[in-house]
């Protein structure tokens, strides 16, 4: 493969995988940070021993994947954790869009606060598809090396 | 230089500088207690109808796009059916239409 397409597809593969760290980090924290408020949000959907576990829960797991991403030995598990995170999400985004909530908090986090429910399903099946992609490239081992 | 800089390190601390610095939660409301109530209507003659109101579903157009109708309204905690929103309208605003319209926190365009 030309060197040139090889350079493009690192780059991608690096940016990725900066968008995932970068993702899960901010919003790993911010819920952490503000945790009082996340969990007031999420007592108006879930039962409060549910809520409490899913406010600890949450952003731990956000902020392992972003650090797990941060080490190529970690990747993969990274990857996996950011699957499954990913797809929790995308499928609580789509249960609100299509209405099945009356009451539904959005501790988001920043910008991706800032946007609509349709918008945030958008984002998040894209971000599905992205590391869905890197694992992908991981497996079949066609990611190139990051320099560290 | 640049290449000796692990990205993934890079976009970690940045990920968490960008939140220690910015603030890092939506429109939330300035009172933790408020509810925040979505306008889906299409005229702002429609402000006092709470079946145009919605907790979870978004306005038809972003918040910010336009000052034609009123984007969403702030209420206390209690008011988290349309019901208790009726009820607030009447006792708060004499269910007057403009007048809920101008208490709107934020704006849209129309569709």
């Amino acid at each position: 493969m030309k060197p040139a397409i090889l350079n493009l597809r690192r780059n991608l593969i690096t940016l990725g995988y900066a968008l995932l760290i970068l993702l899960w980090s901010y919003t790993g924290l911010s819920k952490i940070i503000d945790h009082t408020d996340f969990q007031n949000q999420l007592e108006r959907i879930f039962p409060s021993p549910s809520a409490i576990a899913i406010a600890i829960g949450i952003p731990i797991l956000e902020i392992a994947a972003a650090v797990s991403l941060a080490f190529k030995s970690f990747r993969t598990p990274g990857l996996y954790l950011s699957l499954l995170l990913m797809a929790i999400f995308t499928i609580y985004v789509y249960i609100v869009v299509a209405g099945y909530l009356s009451k539904a908090p959005c501790s988001c986090g920043g910008i991706i606060s800032a946007l609509s429910w349709k918008a945030h399903l958008v984002i998040n099946i894209l971000f599905l598809f992205l590391v869905i992609y890197l694992l992908f490239t991981r497996k079949k081992g066609k990611e190139v090396a990051v320099t560290p | 230089m640049l290449k000796n800089i692990n990205i993934g390190l890079a976009a970690l601390v940045l990920g968490f500088g960008l939140t220690i610095t910015t603030s890092a939660f939506k429109n939330a409301p300035k009172n933790r207690a408020d509810v925040q109530w979505n306008f889906l209507g299409t005229s702002t003659g429609q402000a006092n109808d709470q079946t145009k109101y919605s907790m979870s579903a978004p306005s038809p157009t972003e918040c910010g796009s336009d000052d034609q109708l009123p984007c969403y309204i702030l209420t206390p905690e209690s008011v988290d059916t349309q019901a208790e929103l009726h009820d607030y309208f009447v006792s708060t605003y004499g269910d007057s239409a403009p007048a809920i319209d101008a208490a709107a926190a934020a704006r849209r365009a129309a569709q």
